[in-house]
């Protein structure tokens, strides 16, 4: 009996032909719309998730516990290099590097400014972060000695590439002020605000007896291989395949956490694509519900007949919900793959940005939409499972069917 | 006592306008056995249409009763006696009515299909019956490529399909030549003859009400006393 019921629904489907044709363009356009949408938030995540985690974070933190709410100067993982090697060691993880952090004060000639230190392992770091690439002048960090300052700094301080610098910074342990000269070996450009006027990238072991430590950060970053970890698009994976290595008195932060106004606008941009999902789609039925109001009332009399011949009312009405069925997998089918194409088109050109600041980064390079696969077809599998409920309204008409009346119907 | 094939006592069906009652059949008694080829001959709006579609469950009475094999049909629920009318009743319409989108052999089949017949069965039987309707080789033609009477015919071949008890026919012949429309009561004759059928048809064509087993005439909602 389905497949009778199949073939009824193809071919009353086609009975006007231009009618299907325009409401199956409602609805592919309705869903490829959709799904390059869907595909430019995609795209905008991943650049977005890329920013966060290239220009500082990494993909992963480690931390002494309580370090992450309280920034504490004294919180230091001890025993550093070990802990590296460790953290090195752990399936998955593809990169780590130490950093260490400090209030200090930049100064040049009669010019001072407040920055924050960073102190750095220069061989790993470039590993997790992509300041080498982002060199705007001079060279990245080679020895202890260096530094590396933002454009914007740089030009407060009217500092150039072999320009010098006093940093001063408090002892950790006793409080007691220690300066130290650098000379300026890189100027870069970031699209992280922060890097740019409020940073000083130097040597960890200048950072080491900057703040009277030894063998100790503030944090090791982690990135991971995509093949185990995507962490991109599930980083709770992360804490689920490191939790139980972890060593006690540390505690490990996903890029959700160190990112929290990323994760938050990303949360954001879910629900407003499932905001924009239901108002497409509702606008999209209002189409295939008044479409489908014209095909029972043309085809009143024809009702009357297969009701005459003993056709139950509710055969009727699978009948008809299977023509929209059928209607709407067809354009949902057809949305998906033109939204596919529009996709492709433009990762291939790219759509330009001019500066724009979203989530504290600046998004300078053209953004190219990442077709997110799963979720459009959990949108165009969510949409069908939705037609049944649309044709809801329009066959109230058919259970009600008189049949005497509907064979006179013409 | 035998049984009745249909039996209708007392029946009434009255229609309400805004403006007074309209009595489209009053008081009628008539009983219809098996192999009836019977004609409800009348002008129009004598109410042989309306007396058809309360014998068909298509339509029920404002009073009286309606047996089928003795069994009253107004007790049913409207689910029970579209199954009693896939089983026991086939349909012939002035209009044809077949479906457009189905071609002859699937019209053919659908009262079959309803039924729940396996398909290689359904196949067979829709080729058996359109040879005895004249039609095969026409199996594959949707109705829009036939003529009327070749349409009408095919009306005929899905009422008896299923192996109804009863064929009812409303004015078959109406909408077809002279010609077509005597074979067609041929057609329905000899399958009435060879295969029992019990066949109720309304006509206005004196050339059909000759070749009725047993006429009831109808005028004003009344059987006429013949």
């Amino acid at each position: 009996m389905m497949s009778f019921i199949l073939t009824m629904a193809w071919r009353n489907l086609w009975r006007q032909k231009r009618r299907t044709l325009i409401t199956l363009a409602a609805i592919a356009l309705g869903m490829a719309c959709l799904v390059f949408f869907m595909s430019l938030m995609r795209g905008f995540q991943v650049r977005l998730i890329g920013l966060g985690t290239q220009t500082m974070k990494g993909e992963a933190q480690l931390h002494v516990t309580d370090y992450q709410k309280t920034h504490e100067t004294n919180l230091l993982i001890s025993n550093l290099e070990q802990t590296r090697e460790k953290a090195q060691s752990w399936r998955g993880v593809r990169a780590v590097t130490p950093r260490l952090f400090s209030p200090s004060l930049a100064a040049m000639g009669d010019r001072s400014v407040s920055v924050e230190l960073i102190g750095v392992d220069p061989k790993t770091e470039p590993n997790i972060s992509n300041w080498k690439e982002r060199i705007w002048k001079g060279r990245y960090l080679e020895k202890p000695g260096d530094i590396m300052i933002g454009k914007k700094l740089a030009e407060k301080l009217e500092l150039d590439i072999g320009g010098k610098l006093v940093l001063t910074a408090a002892d950790i342990l006793n409080g007691e002020l220690n300066s130290q000269l650098f000379h300026v070996s890189g100027i870069l450009w970031s699209q992280n605000p922060q890097l740019n006027q409020y940073s000083a990238i130097i040597h960890l072991e200048d950072a080491w007896v900057l703040t009277g430590t030894h063998d100790a950060a503030h944090e090791i970053a982690l990135v991971f291989d995509s093949s185990l970890v995507d962490s991109i698009k599930n980083p709770s994976v992360i804490h689920h395949t490191l939790d139980s290595q972890i060593p006690e008195g540390l505690e490990l932060h996903d890029w959700r956490e160190l990112l929290p106004e990323v994760a938050l606008m990303l949360k954001f941009q879910d629900f407003f694509l499932m905001l924009s999902f239901l108002m497409i789609m509702f606008l999209v039925a209002l189409g295939m519900m008044n479409t489908m109001g014209m095909a029972i009332i043309e085809r009143i009399r024809e009702f009357g007949v297969l009701q005459a011949l003993g056709t139950l009312p509710k055969l009727m009405v699978r009948m008809v919900m299977m023509e929209f069925l059928l209607m709407g997998i067809c354009g949902a089918l057809f949305g998906v793959l033109f939204g596919w194409i529009v996709t492709l088109i433009c990762q291939y050109t790219g759509i330009p940005l001019n500066q724009v600041e979203v989530s504290g980064f600046v998004l300078t390079e053209p953004l190219y939409p990442a077709m997110d696969w799963l979720r459009a077809w959990m949108y165009a599998v969510m949409f069908c499972a939705l037609i049944p409920i649309f044709t809801l309204i329009p066959v109230q008409r058919i259970t009600k069917l008189d049949t005497v009346r509907a064979l006179r119907f013409s | 006592m035998t049984q009745s094939m249909v039996s209708c006592k007392k029946i009434k069906k009255y229609f309400e306008t805004k403006s007074e009652v309209v009595k489209a059949l009053d008081d009628i008694n008539l009983d219809i056995e098996l192999g009836d080829f019977i004609a409800f001959a009348g002008p129009s709006g004598s109410g042989k249409t309306t007396l058809l579609n309360l014998i068909g469950m298509l339509d029920s009475p404002t009073d009286g009763d309606i047996q089928i094999r003795g069994k009253s049909v107004l007790d049913l629920d409207r689910s029970s006696q579209a199954n009693l009318r896939k089983r026991e009743i086939g349909f012939i319409f002035q209009a044809y009515n077949l479906i457009p989108v189905l071609t002859v052999r699937e019209n053919v089949e659908y009262v079959m299909m309803l039924q729940g017949q396996p398909a290689e069965e359904r196949h067979q039987r829709a080729s058996e019956v359109l040879e005895e309707v004249g039609l095969a080789g026409l199996e594959n033609r949707r109705p829009a490529e036939l003529s009327g009477g070749q349409q009408q015919r095919v009306a005929v071949a899905r009422a008896i399909a299923s192996k109804p008890a009863i064929v009812l026919a409303d004015e078959p012949t109406a909408n077809l030549d002279s010609v077509t429309g005597v074979a067609l009561i041929d057609t329905m004759e000899r399958l009435n003859r060879e295969h029992g059928l019990t066949f109720i048809f309304s006509t206005h064509d004196p050339r059909v009400m000759d070749r009725a087993s047993r006429l009831v005439r109808l005028k004003d909602g009344h059987i006429q006393p013949s």
